[in-house]
């Protein structure tokens, strides 16, 4: 019975998880004809363009972006998710909500409604310049600051739920108890709310960083020519680059990375969590 | 009496509209067992929370050990609370559980070890010091929380009910040993608890609270033969609870008419001013109950309506002529005699001592 029961997962892992990624590894070993056309011919072309370091350097660039917007995303959504994790049952509701409200509009309107406050003639500048705290313009869109900015506001609730989920769980006589024992706020926040909603943390983390590697639409839109990510030069390849192989093997490299990244996590905070 | 450790003057605490403790004075001398007894949501638990700094009182003060904690945060008060639900850190290891308390007083790593051992062997949970909370039994952790909070010497130690989770043998054992733990180190202990069988056993005097107030503050054997109040002699064992006529007063004795033609008497102390009415309670055990009939001063009749087997004791209900209705317990059959069963005509009396006016 429970093998029945499976077999609508299984069967959904392989057509949408397994398959994709297996042609996505079969197409990095292809190689292309004079107009791009792959040939199922096996080749290392792919890889060895790897080599080349003005692609290793928008790795990293994408890397430490999404590290960044990790770190912040983090930070900012720890103190919110903690606060409505603490907060009545009748309050938690409506904060989660308002956390959520974003999402019940299209992710581009948003990414557009930032756009309009950020660039020169924006809101945020003509507010800064009525109020004569600048003078000209600052060059706000088009600026890795504000993919950053992109980056975090579009996954800041993705951060806040996880961490809320932890938060809600800890059992408030556990803070009690290390007061109890002398410890104060901070060493209590460090010693026992820290430890305990780490898996929380590392999943909100997973949940930003991921993602944020591969986005290209926020650094499209907001990036500008110049900033480009690993993410665009994926789509790029499958686009107008006309070279599949090469982005396949772009996305195996960033495959490989974040299974390496998840396993490493789910290590750690997996066999504790079984403790619980 | 030795000095006081703990001293609450007049302390007050609401919540919303519920007025949880009003004016509460009290005071437990050092190496006492104090229990707080009372029922659920009586305001014992709120009390205990302000001793420990969880909660602030709104009005009144509280002294521990002579210095003024009214508004010390808990992490500055020596006082170390055995949570009900226990509350180990499950992400630290017996061990680091016990030693939480003495890593926040600094406490250097050599001194940590050795006092680490002695709680551990103290509340007997050898071979454990590796494990996590989550691989112990209830028992075990509540030897850990019991360590956690002791290896830390504090001047006082709560316990929030810290029997009500164990099995009925368990909490028995743990009522004596906790009793035997509090002679060996010798630090003032509160107790709070709704189980009157524990706070016999384990208490040196028992402060029975009852919305929001301290009905009696006095020694097990006190509140338990001299309750004050109908509420204490109801809440800490049983009582019949008789609505008795003031015939007469005088000689330090009060002559009282429970029912037609049933006339006792009970110590007047002069310490109330009661009218003709009042209410008197007697312990079911205190009334002697005889198969046979017979008459003298101060003997009464009565028919034996209901008789509930106890082991060693039985229960029996009586009814007497004119309707009163009484519960007496007595021993059960020995070599000499039977116990009096239903339908059965005994005869009952009362001792003075044993009548008390509670109000």
């Amino acid at each position: 019975m429970g093998v029945v029961l499976a077999v609508p997962l299984v069967l959904w892992l392989f057509a949408l998880v397994i398959l994709p990624n297996l042609i996505l590894l079969v197409y990095a070993f292809c190689d292309r004809d004079d107009f791009g056309q792959v040939v199922p011919k096996f080749s290392l072309e792919a890889f060895t363009r790897l080599a080349d370091t003005s692609y290793l350097k928008i790795l990293l660039r994408s890397l430490a972006l999404s590290g960044v917007a990790t770190t912040i995303c983090v930070l900012v959504g720890f103190p919110v998710a903690y606060f409505i994790g603490r907060t009545s049952a009748k309050w938690q509701n409506k904060l989660l909500i308002l956390v959520m409200i974003p999402f019940w509009i299209s992710f581009l309107v948003r990414t557009y409604a930032w756009m309009i406050l950020l660039r020169s003639e924006g809101l945020i500048n003509a507010l800064l310049q009525y109020t004569h705290v600048i003078a000209k313009p600052l060059e706000l869109l088009y600026t890795d600051f504000a993919v950053l900015i992109g980056i975090v506001y579009a996954y800041l609730p993705f951060t806040i739920l996880p961490i809320y989920a932890s938060v809600e769980k800890l059992d408030p006589s556990l803070m009690e108890a290390a007061s109890n024992l002398g410890a104060r706020p901070l060493r209590t926040f460090w010693s026992v709310i820290l430890p305990l909603t780490r898996p929380g943390i590392v999943a909100a983390a997973l949940f930003v960083f991921i993602p944020s590697v591969g986005m290209f639409a926020i650094a499209d839109l907001m990036g500008g020519a110049r900033n480009q990510l690993v993410g665009n030069v994926i789509q790029n390849q499958f686009g107008q680059g006309r070279n599949w192989p090469f982005g396949a093997a772009l996305g195996v490299v960033l495959l490989t990375l974040f299974l390496a990244l998840l396993s490493w996590a789910l290590k750690k905070d997996g066999e504790e969590a079984l403790h619980r | 009496m030795s000095r006081a450790m703990i001293e609450l003057h007049n302390v007050s605490k609401r919540f919303g509209a519920v007025e949880a403790v009003r004016g509460v004075d009290l005071t437990i001398a050092e190496g006492e067992i104090v229990t707080l007894l009372g029922p659920s949501g009586s305001g014992k638990t709120t009390l205990l929370r302000m001793i420990a700094g969880f909660e602030l009182p709104d009005k009144g003060r509280i002294v521990l050990d002579g210095k003024d904690v009214t508004h010390a945060p808990p992490y500055e008060r020596d006082v170390r609370l055995v949570f009900q639900s226990y509350a180990l850190f499950p992400h630290l290891t017996v061990e680091q559980n016990v030693e939480f308390g003495l890593k926040m007083m600094g406490v250097s790593a050599s001194e940590r070890r050795e006092r680490v051992k002695d709680a551990i062997s103290l509340v007997r949970i050898e071979g454990k010091e590796k494990a996590r909370p989550h691989e112990l039994s209830g028992g075990q952790k509540q030897r850990v929380a019991l360590a956690r909070a002791l290896v830390c010497k504090p001047k006082v130690l709560l316990l929030d009910e810290p029997l009500s989770a164990l099995d009925a043998k368990l909490r028995d054992a743990m009522q004596v040993e906790l009793k035997k733990l509090q002679q060996k180190v010798g630090i003032t202990f509160v107790f709070v608890t709704h189980d009157q069988q524990s706070a016999l056993v384990v208490s040196d005097r028992i402060a029975v609270v009852n919305e929001g107030r301290i009905e009696q503050y006095a020694g097990v054997a006190e509140i338990y033969h001299r309750p004050k109040t109908a509420f204490v002699a109801s809440f800490l064992g049983e009582s019949n609870l008789l609505t008795a006529r003031v015939l007469s007063r005088g000689d330090g004795k009060v002559r009282l008419s429970l029912a037609a033609g049933i006339e006792v008497i009970a110590n007047d102390d002069g310490s109330r001013q009661y009218g003709s009415q009042v209410t008197v309670a007697i312990r079911p055990e205190k009334i002697h109950v005889e198969i046979f009939e017979f008459e003298m001063d101060g003997t009464f009749h009565g028919q034996v309506t209901d008789e509930i087997f106890r082991g060693p004791l039985a229960q029996l209900s009586i009814i007497t002529e004119s309707g009163l209705e009484l519960t007496a317990v007595v021993a059960t059959r020995t070599a000499d005699r039977d116990t009096p069963s239903k339908g059965e005509q005994v005869t009952w009396w009362v001792h003075r001592d044993d009548v008390v006016i509670v109000g």
